[in-house]
């Protein structure tokens, strides 16, 4: 059985391809003004990667933000239960009890029980604070490109405190840290920082217990990950590819909603 | 207390040009009508729903009426709170309207005048509607009854002083015994006061026993609804529910009656057929918060397009309007105010008191009687009592393994596709723990 799970991000689109329980290929590139076509392209590259045909494919559901609206799946499912479902398939000896996702406008925390069924979750509300977008803005203002984030931040000795998670009124508090003279790797950490503290906020009314996956594409930020660790106390599982693990919940959805017809 | 003319807006004139009062109407017909059309969508729908649809309608059959009324030398009181009581205003020979607004772009004047601090939407959009007067129905209005509830409603009820006239009412925040029910009787016999001065009409035992017995009865229909509700396929929608709850706060309550027991014995009909108002296997929700008041029923929407039906609610827009007769000990005046005032103050779960645990202590109940598999607690930004709450209750709800999620929303339709995110997962949660739980076995056939 082949099927597909799509991933439709506000900045990214995201696909994995599946065969019998097996990720086989995966694509991803930025959303775009078309998520249509990015969709499709993703899904394209996904299927190169597994060497399938499109018309192979028995099923696609599609997940995130724009999981309505896409013309390329027949079923969707929000992407808080595909995140969910992609960790379950990571497999279970991980003993994963708390997911924590940065999307590009949404951050999620999901709870999970000993059976790694959803029990839980918080969302942000409708602002940026403490988003990927609130990464990638500052890292605009900062000049420095997105996936050196990280790796610049952890040159930081004195890391900024950065008082607010309005992003709005974060981009004037860096601007003024430049002019300050503080150095680059310090307000970047202090950004890290000021993240972190808000989805820990977030994580410990759902309830943290270990232990923690990381994922959603800041995931591949090490700075990031370093001020998450630090704020909360503990380890976290970061998977090797973050960005895609609810892509696969939804291809793996995709395989069961088929198994469940076909019953 | 002396008016001395406008405080909050001093120049009238001018301030709002005609053709934004004009656009306010027009988008909040709009939005009426779009709703409307919407819940006339829904399937499964009783006919007899058309009725309570028409009370409510922007412009519609109600005030038709009440404007003739109104023509003809009667009075009109807007009410702003659930915990007024209605049976007086209609024994004073006075009609009660509920003021609190649901529409959207009377939102807009009233953030000119205050600016957007976080304000409650519900309370902004009420004043934006007296201040355009968006709404026709609005300016029938001889005085507003308002209990100084939340913060915002009790500033609400002052700004709407520069407009007309205002019975402030000051209900005791504080919920011991008799001290504070002592006070609420006194501002019950105070609004009867100026009840009388506004209508002429003495409030007369024999009248008000009459609507007693009425207000009473129209209790006893909604808890036949609810038992409807409670079996395992509810025949009504809970959208539906709302908006007959609702229509009782603007309707003629003896015909109201009559409408809600054919519709009662139109349901009965419909469940002997097994007829079921939501998608099959649904997801049995409470809905709990902040008041949603018709045409905002974003939420409720949202609920019931993602696979979820809502069978209950703890709102003061719904279940709140018609729960606890009042129930009149013996036969002097004073019994009867003392009895009015006991049904509207002790079973009241407003936030807005302390202590409040009843709160807790009903939503448990609830949740056991109507099989409820989760709650959505939803509430208006600004409304920081439901806020506060928040906590309290899902640590309560956590200890009985009964999941919540929490919503807050405006009034506007930005974040439509951020909450139905969050529902849908919730009912996907609320499902998969179903099935999960059924056969555990699931897992290990993949």
């Amino acid at each position: 059985m082949i099927t597909a799970g799509v991933d439709l991000g506000s900045t990214y689109v995201k696909a994995v391809v599946v065969k019998d329980q097996e990720r086989v290929g995966y694509g991803v590139a930025p959303t775009g003004h078309d998520h249509d076509v990015t969709s499709k392209k993703v899904l394209g590259s996904a299927l190169l990667m597994a060497g399938i045909e499109f018309g192979e494919v028995d099923h696609i559901v599609s997940t995130g933000y724009g999981r309505r609206v896409t013309t390329l799946a027949r079923s969707s499912i929000s992407e808080i239960s595909a995140n969910a479902r992609g960790v379950q398939w990571l497999g279970s000896e991980l003993g994963i009890r708390t997911i924590i996702d940065i999307g590009g406008q949404d951050t999620k925390v999901i709870a999970l029980d000993d059976d790694l069924q959803m029990i839980n979750f918080a969302m942000n509300d409708k602002c940026a604070a403490g988003t990927g977008r609130f990464l990638e803005v500052l890292a605009r203002v900062l000049e420095v490109p997105l996936d050196k984030m990280g790796p610049v931040s952890m040159r930081s000795r004195d890391p900024v405190d950065i008082t607010t998670t309005c992003l709005v009124f974060a981009k004037s508090e860096v601007a003024n840290l430049v002019f300050d003279g503080h150095r680059k790797e310090d307000i970047i950490m202090g950004i890290h920082k000021a993240v972190a503290r808000r989805l820990v906020g977030m994580a410990k009314k759902v309830g943290v217990r270990d232990v923690v996956f990381f994922d959603g594409g800041p995931a591949m930020n090490i700075g990031m990950v370093h001020a998450m660790e630090r704020e909360l106390g503990r380890k976290m599982y970061v998977p090797e590819m973050p960005q895609i693990v609810t892509a696969t919940g939804a291809a793996i959805l995709a395989a069961e909603e088929l198994q469940k017809k076909g019953k | 207390m002396e008016n001395e003319g406008p405080r909050y807006l001093k120049d009238r004139k001018g301030y709002f040009p005609k053709d934004q009062r004009q656009r306010t109407r027009k988008r909040s017909r709009e939005m009426e009508a779009s709703v409307s059309s919407d819940l006339k969508k829904q399937r499964n729908r009783p006919g007899k729903m058309a009725y309570f649809d028409e009370v409510l309608k922007y412009g519609g059959m109600r005030f038709e009426e009440l404007r003739e009324f109104h023509k003809k030398g009667g009075k009109i009181v807007g009410t702003l709170c659930v915990m007024v009581p209605l049976e007086l205003v209609n024994a004073a020979g006075a009609r009660s309207v509920r003021m609190c607004s649901g529409y959207y772009e009377p939102v807009h004047p009233a953030n000119e005048l205050l600016g957007d601090a976080g304000l409650c939407p519900m309370v902004k959009s009420t004043l934006g509607r007296k201040m355009v007067s968006s709404d026709p129905l609005i300016d029938l209005i001889d005085l507003v009854a308002g209990p100084a509830t939340c913060d915002g409603k009790m500033k609400l009820a002052e700004i709407l002083e520069d407009w007309v006239p205002v019975v402030m009412m000051n209900i005791p925040r504080v919920k011991v015994g008799e001290t504070s029910s002592d006070l609420w009787v006194k501002e019950i016999v105070h609004l009867k006061d100026r009840l009388e001065e506004l209508t002429g009409h003495p409030v007369r035992k024999k009248a008000l026993k009459e609507e007693l017995s009425q207000w009473n009865e129209a209790n006893q229909y909604w808890s036949e609804i609810q038992k409807l509700r409670r079996s395992e396929r509810p025949p009504i929608s809970g959208r539906d529910a709302m908006l007959v709850v609702q229509a009782s706060q603007f309707d003629d309550i003896r015909r109201w009656n009559r409408k809600v027991k054919e519709l009662i014995e139109e349901l009965q009909r419909m469940r002997t057929k097994g007829i079921f108002a939501g998608e099959e296997g649904a997801a049995r929700i409470l809905l709990a918060g902040s008041p949603m008041i018709y045409p905002n029923f974003k939420i409720p929407s949202i609920i019931e397009g993602s696979g979820g039906t809502i069978v209950t609610d703890e709102l003061c827009s719904g279940y709140r309007l018609m729960s606890d007769p009042v129930l009149v000990d013996g036969l002097s005046k004073k019994e009867i105010y003392q009895a009015i005032a006991e049904r509207y103050f002790f079973p009241c779960s407003c936030p807005c008191f302390s202590p409040n645990d009843e709160r807790v202590r009903r939503l448990k109940e609830v949740i056991k009687a109507f099989g409820i598999e989760g709650v959505v607690f939803h509430t208006l930004r600004g409304c920081h009592l439901n806020n506060l709450e928040a906590t309290k209750i899902e640590l309560a709800l956590r200890e009985i393994s009964v999941p919540m999620v929490r919503i807050e929303s405006e009034y506007d339709e930005g974040d439509i596709e951020q909450v139905r995110t969050r529902i849908e997962a919730f009912v996907e949660m609320i499902k998969a723990r179903r099935e999960y739980h059924r056969n555990p076995i699931l897992e290990d056939v993949q």
